[in-house]
């Protein structure tokens, strides 16, 4: 429907140019006239001439333009741009907009347009509210288009469901005793309408359109009412498919947001649950294991140890501290972060895995060490996310090593690409050929004891954060896993700009034309 | 004598901690509930208070708020299986003079029951 608004605007400024047309032609001619009869000395001709102009474009100007505005628009505007073609032509539009919104302000803005009326509504039935609420509206400020609800037992729907046609202020309140009129009149005003036009489904009011009176003041006839029945009939299979995609698509969105709060809440708060369920019945037994062994320590003298009981005893207080500490690390690993995302502290959490997995490597004689690039950009994410690739990736490394070799854990930042790379590097046992294209799959394992979820799961964070994750690997030489991962923080910000800018546009369509 | 209570639903860690402190001269009463613990504290009077943060029924950050509330005179050293930062920072924020975690190391412990001591007089 822009275009008709774009012609409009367009024919305004042609008007302007015409009319200043007009104008100059008309002091050539008069400067002409007013010349013969008034002799002006030459040195006085341009002053003259100035003045003139400044005169006649201050008198004719307005005239003028209001006079070409009222042909072009009541004559040849008319003529070539009829109602009924537009309306027909909207249909179209109408009918190809499956999204509610765009819907409403179409036809809104159609109406609003065709007839140069002051207010609009397009108001449809909220099954659950009982009520009709209105989708868009033209004309009304803020304050008014909140209050604008009507029953679904009100008396305007009641007359618009019994009539089934459109009908009009005047002629509706004529043809009624005075209370009846009188509640019914309150929803006319309030919808500051003249006319409605009901859009009906078997019956059943739907949806409406109420239409301020035009600007002339001249009453709707009876066959534009015809005109517009037939339109609201061509319409309601298009508006019912918009408010079932609108219906469809909030069920969609409620169910996307439900899934993944149970996938957060599942995954990580049962692990949580465990973690800390499991330090607390670890550490009680081991804090009197080791406040026992302790006891016995200081009382050395009491007790007569030997040496070797001494030294057996304090092997009881380390190891009880060492225990600790690996249920200290898993609750740190397995606690629930928070839901929105953060800046990753990519170094910090490679240095916790070592840490994690240290004990492992000093045993098996694993090197293991980290690159990282000095200019690291600032990442976005999920901070669990990121811990489970890095503890998935470097576990993998040590299983894959198995005793005495090295892994190494590399991050650089492409500055070029825009792409900050991942690579978890080892030199132990690698894949053979015939299985690497299947370790990205869910329960695809070749150890005993796994699951076969880990690079899955990596996989799956890797991608949902834009990224692309493969693997090489040389049976002689071991293997390497890269990572992606994209910069994209201001192209997001960008994005959400725009929403909020054509959020704001819509509004302003509201505001604007309610002054 | 110095008096010190011991609260834990662990039998055997209120056990140990009651004979090594007995050893070291001071009156130890033990309390395996906060229930208990809010009733010996009533009784006792203690200097000292150690408290398990995580108990049956009524918690130790409940058993806290008591003391301070009644008797803002007693130390109290939580004594925690895990840290969990919240609990810590709610715990302080509530009054606790330390925290430790499970498992003890008896030397630390003491010194530090003997600090809170010397902060009194």
């Amino acid at each position: 429907m822009l275009y008709l608004r774009k012609r409009k605007i367009a024919l305004k400024k042609g008007m302007k140019l015409i009319s200043l047309f007009f104008l100059s032609i008309a002091i050539l001619q008069l400067k002409n006239i007013v010349f013969t009869f008034l002799p002006v000395k030459p040195s006085l001709q341009f002053a003259s001439d100035v003045g003139l102009i400044i005169i006649v474009c201050i008198i004719a100007y307005k005239p003028l333009d209001h006079f070409l505005n009222f042909v072009f628009r009541e004559f040849i505007f008319k003529e070539k741009v009829g109602f009924q073609s537009i309306l027909i032509n909207s249909i179209e539009d109408l009918n190809a907009s499956l999204d509610l919104r765009e819907f409403s302000n179409l036809l809104v803005n159609t109406f609003y347009d065709l007839f140069n009326v002051k207010h609009v509504a397009f108001l449809v039935k909220d099954e659950g509210l009982r009520k009709f609420v209105p989708r868009s509206l033209v004309g009304f400020n803020l304050n008014d288009s909140k209050k604008i609800k009507i029953d679904t037992n009100s008396k305007l729907v009641e007359e618009l469901e019994n009539s089934r046609f459109p009908i009009l202020r005047d002629n509706t309140l004529k043809s009624m005793n005075w209370p009846e009129a009188s509640q019914l009149n309150s929803d006319f005003e309030l919808l500051r309408a003249q006319l409605i036009i009901p859009i009906l489904d078997k019956g059943e009011l739907k949806a409406f359109i109420s239409v301020s009176s035009k600007p002339s003041h001249t009453p709707f006839f009876h066959n534009e009412l015809r005109l517009f029945n037939d339109f609201a009939m061509k319409l309601n299979t298009s508006l019912q498919n918009a408010i079932k995609y609108e219906h469809i698509r909030s069920q969609y969105e409620e169910l996307k947001e439900f899934q993944s709060h149970i996938m957060h809440s599942n995954k990580f708060s049962a692990m949580e649950q465990l973690a800390t369920g499991i330090a607390h019945e670890i550490h009680n037994p081991l804090t009197i294991i080791s406040g026992k062994a302790q006891m016995l320590l200081l009382n050395k003298g009491k007790n007569f140890l030997t040496q070797k009981s001494e030294e057996d005893l304090k092997g009881i207080v380390e190891q009880t501290t060492r225990a600790a500490d690996i249920t200290r690390k898993l609750l740190l690993f397995s606690r629930t972060s928070p839901e929105h995302e953060e800046q990753i502290p990519f170094e910090t959490i490679i240095d916790d895995t070592f840490e994690l997995i240290s004990y492992q490597t000093s045993l098996e004689k694993i090197n293991i060490q980290k690159e990282i690039d000095s200019d690291l950009p600032k990442f976005k994410g999920h901070l669990d996310e990121f811990r489970e690739v890095f503890l998935n990736l470097i576990l993998n490394a040590v299983q894959s090593v198995e005793q005495e070799g090295e892994i190494t854990v590399i991050l650089k930042h492409d500055a070029a690409e825009g792409i900050l790379e991942i690579r978890v590097e080892d030199t132990g046992c690698g894949i053979e050929d015939q299985v690497i294209s299947n370790v990205f799959d869910a329960f695809y394992t070749t150890k005993h004891n796994s699951l076969g979820l880990g690079l899955f799961v990596v996989q799956r964070i890797i991608q949902r954060n834009k990224g692309g994750i493969s693997i090489e690997s040389d049976p002689s030489r071991g293997t390497c896993v890269s990572i992606r991962l994209p910069m994209m923080i201001e192209v997001e910000n960008e994005m959400v700009q725009d929403e909020a800018d054509s959020r704001n546009d819509l509004e302003s369509v509201v505001l604007d034309q309610g002054k | 004598m110095v008096k010190l209570l011991v609260v834990d639903d662990e039998e055997e860690i209120c056990d140990f901690l009651k004979c090594f402190f007995e050893e070291r001269e001071f009156s130890v009463d033990t309390a395996c509930s906060g229930f208990d613990a809010l009733e010996k504290i009533a009784q006792v009077q203690p200097d000292v208070c150690l408290l398990d943060i995580k108990m049956p029924g009524i918690d130790g950050l409940q058993v806290l708020k008591e003391i301070k509330d009644k008797y803002p005179k007693v130390k109290v050293i939580m004594v925690t299986a895990i840290e969990t930062t919240e609990k810590i920072e709610e715990a302080v924020r509530m009054g606790a003079d330390n925290y430790i975690t499970k498992p003890l190391s008896l030397e630390y412990l003491e010194n530090d029951v003997r600090q809170k001591l010397a902060s009194i007089a």
